[in-house]
């Protein structure tokens, strides 16, 4: 008797590979390692083929094939009887495999160099707990207090939370805040597109602040190929990269390394073991990815999966509903600027060709948020201004904003934050809707370059 | 290839993930995960040892002239390797070899362990009592995970 394999969904995460036993027609066994054997239903299970191997010709040949799984919590041990039935190249259960091995090719610089090459599905025609595995009293794996229940009232806080907003700034925040608090996730941040090739994190939480300001263009690593395809992905980093890593290895040694791009160091958790990233999506547009991590391999799963597509699905609404150009009267106050001879100016640099400011000899910020900043000082240094508007800023040509959905609140967003990080003397202090200060302290020095 | 060269035999006691498989008369595969691996005084033979207890299936297959195939894998390098063979005899690991099966799991368990699984949780993996599998080598090769996995290894 087959008992629900739904049960035994952690060894199904690929935290420990598994290992895979084929027979060619001739007798000879073949045993090899599986990065993860898919669960599909109670019945069935699907081998991910990346590559033309034995495995696969042994099963063309002879469908019988068996499986050994561990629970990566307690490290017992399953055996499963396995008959292939097909191999599938198209349709969801292709796709969702595809698009795993796809985010760790690329995010191994690998795209196109390795890729699901088929879903191998097969029958479950017995299934084994190994008795005499291991020794000693398991360790306590408690399941969430209250499971959905207690998830529902969470997902009712959050929603109190992000209902409660008024501005994106504050949104995200409380939303990152919300996730340590209510659900125990440490480390997380939400990237926004910036123009439509990258995404650029404008909040983090767990990170320090250096996670604000990373960029990750679309396509690239697991947070690009969620951005670029507008599915939710979760991975076991330390395996799933280590295998990314070791195809690398191979592919260099054989002398294919010239086409491979350099490897992408993810924004966060330089020792994440999970992440879970989620596209937020409105109406078919992407306005962000939200992405969680945790260095519990087991921290998120199939639950985590689909509550989380809920609240990333709030988060989203929110997002876009708060992105809407606020129209506010224009409130151009002056200040009385620093002495010329003050002492020690702060040097700021603006090059052109693309867009970038330096503060001193340190980048600070580009692309819109740079050129918006550069604005902003100019007109300070020059007439003395210190208020502003975002409106002005939507109908400034030289900013080269969309007529829609200019993203422009998460620039500013974006900027505020760097300003914060890596230079403290400039402020820029929200002071009503769509209005804000212009804070300096000490004298200014602007130079322009190409 | 059908013999171990000094760096394979220097892998294969570097404290490896390791897997056994078989096969019965119908060609139905059986696996199971190995507890170690010794390379004989001739180099195209090796001693495969399996766990009496978690292995139990596996050596109910096994006997002199029944193919037998043999993978390791290093756990932070994803180094890997299959061996093809005949298995000449099976008898019960010795208490002298049990110090050797002891290092070789305990490499094992330790390389998870570096990987984030608790030692509390990899060390209740029974390696003992267990059973010495001896087989002739017919074929070595190369698993890495990439493009050339399942290549046949050639003498140097």
């Amino acid at each position: 008797m087959i008992p629900r394999l739904s049960r035994y969904a952690r060894c199904f995460q690929g935290v420990l590979p598994s290992a895979l036993a084929t027979c060619a027609r001739d007798g000879t066994p073949n045993v090899t390692y599986v990065s993860q054997v898919y669960f599909v239903d109670d019945r069935h299970v699907a081998l991910s083929c990346q590559f033309f191997n034995k495995t696969r010709q042994n099963l063309e040949e002879n469908p019988h094939a068996e499986v050994e799984l561990w629970d990566p919590l307690t490290f017992e041990c399953f055996r499963l009887r396995l008959r292939f039935l097909r191999s599938e190249t198209s349709g969801p259960l292709f796709e969702t495999m595809a698009l795993r091995i796809q985010a760790i090719a690329s995010h191994s610089g690998m795209t196109g160099v390795f890729k699901l090459r088929s879903a191998d599905v097969c029958e479950v025609t017995h299934f084994e707990e190994i008795t005499g595995y291991t020794t000693g009293p398991a360790p306590t794996t408690i399941e969430p207090e209250g499971g959905p229940l207690n998830e529902l009232r969470g997902l009712q806080c959050l929603s109190a939370r992000v209902s409660r907003a008024t501005n994106l700034d504050d949104l995200l925040t409380e939303t990152l805040v919300a996730f340590e608090d209510i659900f125990g996730f440490r480390h997380s941040m939400v990237l926004v597109p910036d123009g439509a090739s990258r995404l650029v994190t404008i909040a983090s939480r767990g990170y320090g602040r250096t996670g604000v300001g990373a960029e990750v263009a679309f396509g690239d690593g697991v947070i690009g190929t969620v951005a670029q395809e507008q599915r939710l992905i979760r991975v076991g980093g330390t395996r799933d990269l280590a295998y990314g890593r070791a195809v690398r290895d191979r592919v260099v040694d054989a002398g294919g390394g010239g086409a491979l791009r350099p490897e992408i160091p993810l924004p966060g958790l330089t020792d994440a073991a999970a992440q879970l990233a989620l596209p937020l999506i409105v109406q078919d547009r992407l306005v962000g990815v939200l992405v969680l991590e945790s260095r519990d391999p087991l921290a998120f799963d199939e639950w985590h999966e689909a509550f989380l597509q809920i609240v990333a699905t709030q988060v989203a609404i929110a997002m876009d509903r708060l992105a809407a150009p606020d129209e506010d009267d224009d409130a151009a106050e002056t200040a009385e600027l620093p002495a010329a001879d003050a002492p020690a100016p702060l040097r700021l640099t603006f090059y052109a060709s693309d867009d970038c400011v330096f503060a001193g000899d340190e980048y600070l910020v580009r692309n819109v948020p740079g050129k918006v900043l550069w604005r902003l000082v100019t007109a300070y240094v020059r007439d003395g201004r210190t208020h502003f508007t975002n409106r002005e800023l939507r109908l400034d040509p030289w900013l080269g904003l969309p007529e829609l959905r200019d993203n422009l609140e998460s620039r500013l967003i974006l900027l505020r934050r760097r300003l914060e990080e890596k230079c403290p003397a400039i402020r820029m202090v929200p002071c009503g809707r769509g209005k804000f200060r212009l804070e300096v302290e000490g004298r200014l020095e602007l130079i322009e370059r190409d | 290839m059908r013999e171990l060269t000094d760096d394979l035999v220097a892998f294969l006691d570097s404290g490896l993930s390791m897997l056994a498989a078989s096969r019965d008369a119908e060609l139905r595969p059986t696996v199971s995960r190995a507890v170690a691996i010794q390379p004989g005084a001739d180099r195209g033979v090796v001693t495969v040892f399996l766990s009496d207890a978690a292995a139990a299936s596996l050596l109910a297959l096994l006997g002199p002239g029944v193919p037998l195939a043999f993978t390791c894998t290093h756990v932070a390098t994803l180094r890997t390797l299959q061996l093809k063979g005949i298995v000449t005899r099976v008898r019960p690991a010795t208490e002298d070899e049990r110090p050797m099966i002891a290092r070789q799991s305990g490499g094992y368990t330790d390389a998870l362990s570096v990987i984030g699984f608790p030692p509390s949780v990899v060390r209740r993996w029974v390696t003992w009592p267990a059973t010495a599998a001896e087989m002739r080598i017919h074929s070595i090769f190369e698993q890495t995970p990439g493009p050339g996995a399942g290549q046949r290894m050639e003498s140097p």
